[in-house]
């Protein structure tokens, strides 16, 4: 039986190297991969509680999860394609037409 | 029991050594490719806390779906310098830079196949006989939480359509106004 708390640790170091992905990149390309991470930590935790209390809920969290990362993927990377067109770069701190 | 215990350990290192270097490498590419290693990973590890399914849809969903749309898009945009330098002499990209994800991608492969044999015979009064097989995953996704289901395929509509007009707009306006695109596609 793999201890949940273990599992929990995992989870949170995978969610903290992602969220410092996020902080630390300037391409956009890599702080989406970044957001994949991060969201993947959370769906580790998921299937562990999952698994601790013997419920089913968490595994279709975990699907509904996947579907929004898959969306956010889609999107964000035809905004990634659209950006390069326009700027023949993708890198973030760069774009700031919205800047005040 | 060990042997769950043992396979958690390595994967679990893989996990998490994977995703280091999912940050800390510079070249879009190679990042994919380590992260295609800890998703795979992770899929090992759900099949290890008794979630078939779920682990077969991460390695089906994440890395044959939307980890092939991100190497696409890289290779589309090819944000590498050093990639192109390469690319402009002609030569090619040399095999052994992408060999390590590769090799670890295989053996988390024979890993899922022995997660998934060790994991089979559930252990008796905690997870009930059954947990987290594809017919307890639908039941309580198509009955319990159907309005959920429903509005995620919504979700996913809107998002397909919004990333087609995102990635369309500009050869749109490029051509003059949207009527004008209209009307040429008509004759």
């Amino acid at each position: 039986m793999i201890p949940t708390v273990t599992v929990l640790v995992l989870s949170a170091f995978m969610a903290a190297v992602g969220s410092f992905g996020m902080l630390a990149r300037r391409n956009a390309l890599s702080i989406l991969m970044a957001a994949e991470l991060v969201l993947n930590g959370a769906n580790l935790a998921f299937v562990g509680f999952a698994r601790e209390l013997g419920l089913v809920e968490g595994h279709v969290f975990v699907i509904v999860v996947m579907t929004v990362a898959a969306c956010e993927a889609a999107v964000g990377l035809a905004l990634i394609i659209n950006l390069f067109r326009m700027r023949r770069h993708i890198l973030l701190d760069e774009v700031t037409t919205l800047k005040g | 029991m060990s042997i769950e215990l043992g396979l958690f350990a390595v994967v679990a290192g893989v996990a998490a050594a994977s995703s280091l270097m999912v940050v800390l490498r510079r070249s879009p590419l190679r990042q994919a490719l380590w992260l295609v290693v800890s998703l795979i990973s992770t899929a090992v590890i759900f099949v290890l806390l008794h979630g078939h399914f779920i682990g077969f849809i991460q390695i089906l969903l994440y890395t044959g779906a939307i980890m092939v749309l991100f190497i696409f898009v890289i290779m589309l945009i090819n944000p590498d310098e050093d990639e192109s330098e390469i690319a402009r002499s002609g030569k090619s990209i040399a095999w052994t830079r992408v060999a390590e994800p590769a090799a670890v991608v295989a053996l988390l492969l024979l890993c899922i196949f022995i997660a998934a044999t060790v994991s089979l015979p559930t252990p008796s009064p905690m997870p009930p006989a059954g947990f987290g097989s594809t017919r307890s995953v639908a039941t309580s996704l198509l009955f319990e939480y159907f309005w959920i289901f429903e509005i995620t395929s919504v979700l996913l509509l809107v998002a397909i359509v919004g990333a087609v007009v995102v990635t369309r707009y500009e050869r749109l306006s490029a051509s003059g106004s949207r009527d004008a695109t209209r009307t040429e596609d008509m004759r």
